[in-house]
């Protein structure tokens, strides 16, 4: 018994929380894929099988195709956008500038703000007739618009910006961090043979932050997938449905149009975008380690 | 260490049964009531439940999907609320269907003499009461705000082609036409008051209810959205995903002609010192058409076995459905009783209507709780999606009637 301890001690040590895992997270991902397959309502059941009738159902719903759109394209943005300009501030940061701390400070608060408060903000500095457009009014600019919350061409940008603006902190420390861990002796090496800083950064450094991008694009994506209480603080989906994103629709067809089966459908489909994400990740993961 | 907790234990059973009287039941019931005006109707109920005798025990969840989310799961988990507050309809009929409601026909035996007969349909399963109504909401209200009809020199109009033709004299003068939310629930009203318009009563059962392929795409439903098409230019820049109770302010504060919003918004004009019928006219919108579509809150009985909670679930069902009960109720709540019979004494002018379209026969109970929730769904992202888009009449037509197709 004290050898079989000694020998497995590690296992016997992970096994609860590795059963915990299995019945609730996957356990329950297996059941998700069951009640989509199902033509549950209200309650999920089990007695009528409909096969993959609600996945056929699911793209034949013009709202879906909004929100799996949205989500590409938000996403795209998002990520396109934060991290360009995220690894700009952690480029200039790492410039050794007086008061680093302090601009570190600025560009890291948004971080600490949930969801829902980055959402209500935003939902009020880009009101047409409360926000930024009444203010830049006042200044006497009256031509000025800004409508991107109640055009429905527009308004994936205003959750972009929302987004970006809380993110971007997270991404910033990110990159500093591996900027910080470039040795010395590559920047003194440059300078001896007189290349300028830039071509520095685009030839030399940012190659050497591939395994930081990589963490960040896997960080962002997540998020992306994820994002239901900003779409839900800042538009609610609208105006009509044009700003809706996955999970907002797996959420409304659960609980207020109480079609499960659909709904599990939904989520479904998102699991496996997100498979589509990591699998690769992981691939790369573990052949860096073999 | 174990006599401690052993004494602490039995002082707690103790107290348990000091404070529990043993001839009288608790009912524990989950509601979304917590606001102002809801919290303050919800107390007569309450005061008057306490007086059979039996002990409220107050559960109360912000937010009505959450309070039915939390109700649900409670059922699921076996541990059901003797009773929540629910709406009568599909909903209601999907929990009787899995068995979760206990029928209170004991109490129940003249509730059809008392009821109209749309909500006591609605109200049983089976034959049998599985719920208790407490009151009636108006959805297809059209409110004007009078100062500002005066200004125009305009009077209320009464179909949607008056309303429109007016727009003109209203801008002319500086006001927004229409005060609009622009969020899909609140935009439906206004959608279905259209469909009353153009094709009555009938029309709007075969669109809503049935779902019905042929009315999605007829003429008469081209009609509509030709109008609806409209409503476009009536609103403000500002419409799009405005919440209800600000744009309300926009009608009471006079920057709006109109609005089409249920009677729930009296509580808003009441708040700013208004009187409904006086300083803001009221109107079934389309006048004439017959149908005021209307939701109601109900206590729905869930399926306790034990003998004592049983009891108690009775006697809830009989102290909703107490005359004095639902009149008090509804004049704190805005809304108007289920029972015909209340005296229409202090309510006010529009309630005072409602309650003669109730009695006339003209209720319509909102589509969400008769017709299937996903094609409804779809047929309201859809009439959603058309109003802030710029597609034509008959694309929105189609897309539509397609959208409600591929949900069947």
């Amino acid at each position: 018994m004290r050898r079989f301890l000694q020998r497995h001690v590690s296992q016997v040590a992970l096994s609860p929380s590795l059963a915990l895992i299995a019945i609730f997270l996957y356990g329950f991902i297996a059941y998700t894929a069951a009640v989509s397959t199902t033509n549950s309502k209200a309650f999920p059941r089990f007695d009528n099988f409909v096969g993959l009738e609600q996945y056929w159902r699911l793209f034949h719903t013009p709202r879906w195709h909004v929100a799996f759109t949205n989500m590409f394209l938000f996403g795209g943005l998002f990520l396109l956008i934060t991290i360009l300009l995220g690894l700009l501030i952690a480029i200039l940061i790492d410039q050794r500038i007086r008061a680093e701390s302090f601009f570190r400070s600025i560009v890291m608060y948004p971080m600490a703000m949930s969801f829902v408060v980055t959402g209500i903000i935003w939902q009020w500095l880009l009101n047409p007739t409360l926000g930024i457009e009444v203010m830049v009014h006042q200044l006497g600019f009256t031509s000025f618009r800004l409508d991107w919350l109640t055009n429905p061409d527009t308004v994936i940008w205003a959750l972009v910006v929302a987004a970006f603006w809380q993110g971007c902190g997270l991404v910033m420390a990110l990159f500093l961090a591996g900027l910080r861990g470039i040795d010395e002796d590559i920047w003194k090496a440059a300078a001896v043979d007189g290349i300028p800083a830039w071509r520095v950064y685009v030839f030399i450094v940012i190659p050497m932050l591939a395994p930081v991008f990589l963490t960040v694009v896997v960080l962002l994506s997540l998020s992306i997938v994820r994002a239901f209480d900003l779409v839900v603080a800042l538009t609610n989906g609208g105006p009509g449905v044009s700003s809706d994103l996955p999970s907002v629709f797996m959420f409304d067809m659960a609980f207020r149009r109480t079609n499960l089966g659909l709904s599990a459908a939904s989520a479904v489909v998102m699991l496996g975008t997100v498979l589509a994400i990591l699998i690769p990740y992981l691939y790369v993961e573990t052949r860096e380690r073999a | 260490m174990f006599t401690k907790l052993g004494v602490l234990g039995s002082a707690m059973a103790l107290a348990l049964t000091t404070t529990t009287p043993v001839f009288a039941g608790t009912a524990e019931v989950i509601h979304w009531w917590t606001t102002g005006g809801e919290a303050a109707a919800l107390k007569i109920l309450v005061d008057a439940y306490e007086k059979t005798g039996n002990t409220w025990k107050d559960n109360p969840v912000a937010g009505g999907e959450s309070a039915r989310m939390v109700a649900r799961t409670r059922i699921l988990g076996g541990d059901p609320p003797t009773s929540m507050q629910w709406q009568v309809g599909a909903p209601l009929m999907a929990l009787a269907e899995e068995g979760q409601l206990n029928d209170i026909d004991a109490v129940a035996q003249d509730w059809d003499k008392l009821l109209p007969k749309v909500i006591a349909d609605n109200a049983k399963f089976q034959g049998k009461y599985v719920t208790a109504p407490i009151d009636i909401h108006g959805h297809n209200w059209l409110w004007g705000n009078q100062a500002v009809l005066d200004d125009v020199g305009i009077a209320m109009p009464k179909t949607w082609e008056e309303l429109i033709a007016s727009a003109d004299k209203i801008r002319a003068k500086g006001y927004i036409p229409l005060a609009l939310g622009g969020q899909s629930w609140q935009e439906i009203f206004v959608f279905e008051s259209i469909l009353i318009d153009v094709g009555g009563r009938d029309f709007l059962t075969k669109v809503t209810y049935d779902l019905d392929d042929a009315a999605l795409r007829s003429p008469e439903m081209l009609k509509a959205f030709e109008i609806f098409a409209k409503v476009r230019d009536l609103v403000d820049p500002g419409s799009p995903s405005r919440d209800w109770n600000i744009t309300g302010g926009l009608l009471i504060n006079g920057k709006a002609a109109y609005m089409i919003m249920g009677d729930w918004l009296k509580g808003e004009f009441v708040a700013a010192n208004k009187v409904p019928g006086k300083d803001i006219a009221c109107e079934v919108f389309p006048a004439g058409g017959k149908t005021l579509v209307f939701g109601t809150d109900a206590f729905a009985m869930t399926a306790v076995k034990d003998e004592a909670t049983r009891d108690a679930q009775l006697a809830l069902a009989k102290t909703i459905m107490d005359p004095v009960v639902q009149k008090e109720f509804s004049l704190r709540k805005g809304s108007i009783p289920p029972r015909l019979d209340v005296d229409k004494t202090g309510f006010d002018a529009c309630a005072q209507i409602a309650m003669g379209e109730a009695a006339e026969g003209h209720l319509f109970l909102v589509p969400d709780n008769v017709a299937d929730a996903t094609g409804i769904g779809a047929l309201v992202d859809q009439m959603t999606t058309f109003l802030h888009s710029k597609m034509t009449p008959q694309e929105g037509v189609t897309a539509m009637a397609d959208a409600v197709a591929a949900t069947r």
